[in-house]
């Protein structure tokens, strides 16, 4: 039963048009992955799901309830912003109270703390926070209402890779402890790839295509794509020009249109170019995003 | 309801934890001891004439000529100030830090953050001004050593409800602003522009009207054609014509008394839209200043309070509007 449904979603600011009829289900305790490059719309998307903005036209249902019924539907989302910010001068545990009150709810607010790996340094003050900890902090933040639905908006913007794992890690444990609606979007596919049971991919201010990985990559007709990546690409890229294979080239990475394995792997071999990485496009996701979104 | 005290106490509580906003109201209380103290001086001296036994026309000063410079001269000034100082980044900054997406995505209606942020500010205002006048009270019984009556004490009392209100415009203009501009410092100086533009009203309203409003030149006479006239009159001639002299003579002085009297009514009612003016109308007539001034008797409480009453009203009346425009800005942008 999907949590979600947008129909035909439009939203300007002034005459910048950003969503174009957006058409979007997002199911019950699923984590969905909404890909798109930047200033697709993900984040407007998001605000006016929120009732932050006010969009133009169609429908948005959150729970069956459409989303301008007031204070409710706030209630059962949980939101993380892609610049995340606090009140620097209060440390989390007043922060999370604070915004508790305004969500009148009554949450352990230590227990959340925990849940994010902040327990000991619950008394600092955010302003001394690192980006990975505020990151962490605004998870928590999106849990005290304690929500149906939570959506972070780029929430792996900004931290390294062990940050990253970290933080991909406390959304699994979230979803599984407390059998939630996850909804997260990223501009990079390979960061939310592995967490996501299902994508949406916005450009142009529509949702372009929706499903699982697998779903998405049919697609694209992907029985005729390659995604390689070689040692010595420019002699590679010569290589495929010579022998008449449309190709698109991303530093060490190439996609190629077409799906002959045989002949690729044969052709790099006799002229000595070393293949770090063979993976036909049908379980490719990044393929279909940059497909779609070209 | 719930929501915005939840934003007002956070609001409180900020201000009084920076060190910014506790200098500025130790600066308050530094100016208003120091005009209280102005005031005692002042005070003194009247008590001095009033003891002296060969100055018979001298009346006994009451307690509240004490106040006399904080609530003439310079609350006009820093009460305006205090209101716009603790304003004027209320919006812009949770803009600024980004926690203005996180408020809105929490069960809060935008009303509610502006109430908030309002009702925080004037409490704070209210608060401090109670301080300021009870200290300074102090000071002036201490110093005096004597109390003021149950009818003075009602006037201080309703000059705090005044200023508050007072205060509280300002509050609403540096909301405002600070819903209008990006910039902090915009909307500082904004605030700042139009407290000192409500502060010289009268005076730019004067040349307005003075410009507006044309005076004809007086016709006066020359005393040779006055003798002139005389011996003309004497031999019974040009009777007329001299009639017709004075005749226009009094239509110019006519035509003048109605130009001064336009220019008044202009300069009254552009000084209308100052809440300053409001301001030192009401604490006026609340002093009883402008019955000594007119009467020379001193008015009853209650006499003050029925003049002081519409000038309150019409304050109340500005602030409001200052929170409806503060309401329709935010209630319009996107975020």
């Amino acid at each position: 039963m999907p949590v979600m449904e947008l129909e035909n979603v439009y939203k300007s600011y002034g005459e910048h048009q950003v969503l174009k009829g957006v058409n979007l289900e997002v199911e019950n305790g699923e984590i969905f992955g909404l890909l798109g490059p930047n200033g697709a719309g993900k984040t407007t998307l998001f605000q006016t799901v929120l009732g932050m903005l006010r969009h133009d036209k169609g429908s948005i249902k959150i729970n069956n309830n459409p989303n301008n019924i007031g204070k409710e539907i706030k209630k059962e989302v949980g939101y993380l912003s892609a610049d995340v910010s606090f009140y620097e001068d209060m440390d989390s545990v007043e922060n999370l109270r604070f915004f508790a009150e305004l969500a009148e709810t009554n949450p352990d607010i230590d227990q959340l703390l925990k849940l994010v790996g902040l327990e000991d340094d619950k008394h600092r003050n955010v302003g001394e926070y690192s980006t990975g900890m505020k990151k962490r902090l605004g998870v928590a933040q999106a849990l005290v209402k304690d929500p149906k639905i939570a959506i972070f908006d780029e929430p792996t913007t900004g931290l390294d890779p062990e940050g990253k794992n970290k933080f991909r890690h406390h959304i699994e444990k979230i979803n599984e402890e407390k059998d939630m609606t996850i909804i997260i979007s990223s501009h990079i596919t390979a960061e939310i790839s592995s967490l996501c049971d299902r994508f949406g991919i916005l450009a142009e201010g529509v949702i372009k295509a929706s499903g699982t990985k697998k779903e998405l990559s049919k697609m694209i007709d992907s029985s005729n794509r390659t995604s390689i990546i070689v040692d010595r690409p420019e002699k590679s890229q010569k290589i495929f020009e010579e022998a008449n294979i449309d190709h698109s080239r991303e530093g060490r990475k190439f996609l190629l249109e077409t799906g002959d394995e045989q002949k690729i792997l044969k052709t790099l071999y006799e002229k000595s170019v070393k293949i770090k990485s063979f993976e036909s496009e049908e379980a490719s996701l990044e393929a279909a995003y940059l497909n779609l979104t070209r | 309801m719930g929501d915005m005290w939840d934003i007002a106490t956070k609001q409180l509580r900020d201000s009084f934890s920076k060190k910014t906003f506790l200098g500025v109201i130790g600066l308050f209380m530094v100016l208003t001891l120091g005009s209280v103290y102005l005031g005692i001086a002042e005070y003194e001296s009247q008590m001095q004439s009033y003891l002296d036994p060969s100055n018979s026309f001298s009346e006994e000063p009451s307690f509240l000529e004490v106040y006399s410079p904080l609530v003439q001269i310079s609350l006009p000034l820093i009460a305006g100030f205090l209101g716009i100082i603790i304003s004027y980044n209320s919006i812009s900054k949770e803009r600024r830090d980004g926690t203005m997406e996180m408020l809105l995505s929490y069960p809060v209606y935008r009303d509610e953050i502006i109430n908030g942020k309002i009702v925080g500010n004037i409490f704070i205002v209210a608060l401090s001004l109670l301080i300021a006048f009870t200290v300074s009270s102090g000071l002036a019984i201490y110093m005096l050593e004597t109390l003021p009556n149950i009818e003075e004490i009602s006037r201080i009392s309703f000059i705090w409800i005044g200023t508050t209100v007072y205060i509280a415009f300002f509050v609403g203009l540096g909301t405002f602003l600070s819903t209008l501009f990006k910039s902090q410092w915009r909307s500082l100086v904004g605030g700042v522009l139009i407290l000192m533009f409500f502060l010289s009203t009268p005076f730019i309203a004067g040349m307005a009207a003075n410009f507006i409003y044309e005076m004809p030149e007086p016709e006066f006479s020359s005393p040779s054609a006055s003798a002139e006239r005389t011996a003309v009159t004497e031999h019974g001639e040009h009777e007329i014509m001299v009639e017709r002299e004075r005749a226009q003579e009094q239509d110019t002085e006519q035509r003048r008394e109605e130009i001064r009297s336009k220019r008044e009514e202009f300069v009254q009612t552009a000084s209308r839209l100052s809440p300053t003016n409001t301001y030192s109308q009401y604490t006026e007539n609340m002093m009883g200043v402008s019955y000594r001034v007119t009467d020379g008797a001193d008015p009853t409480f209650a006499e003050s309070l029925n003049d002081s009453i519409d000038a309150l009203i019409y304050l109340v009346s500005q602030a409001a509007m200052m929170f409806a425009a503060t309401y329709a800005v935010f209630l319009r942008q996107d975020l």
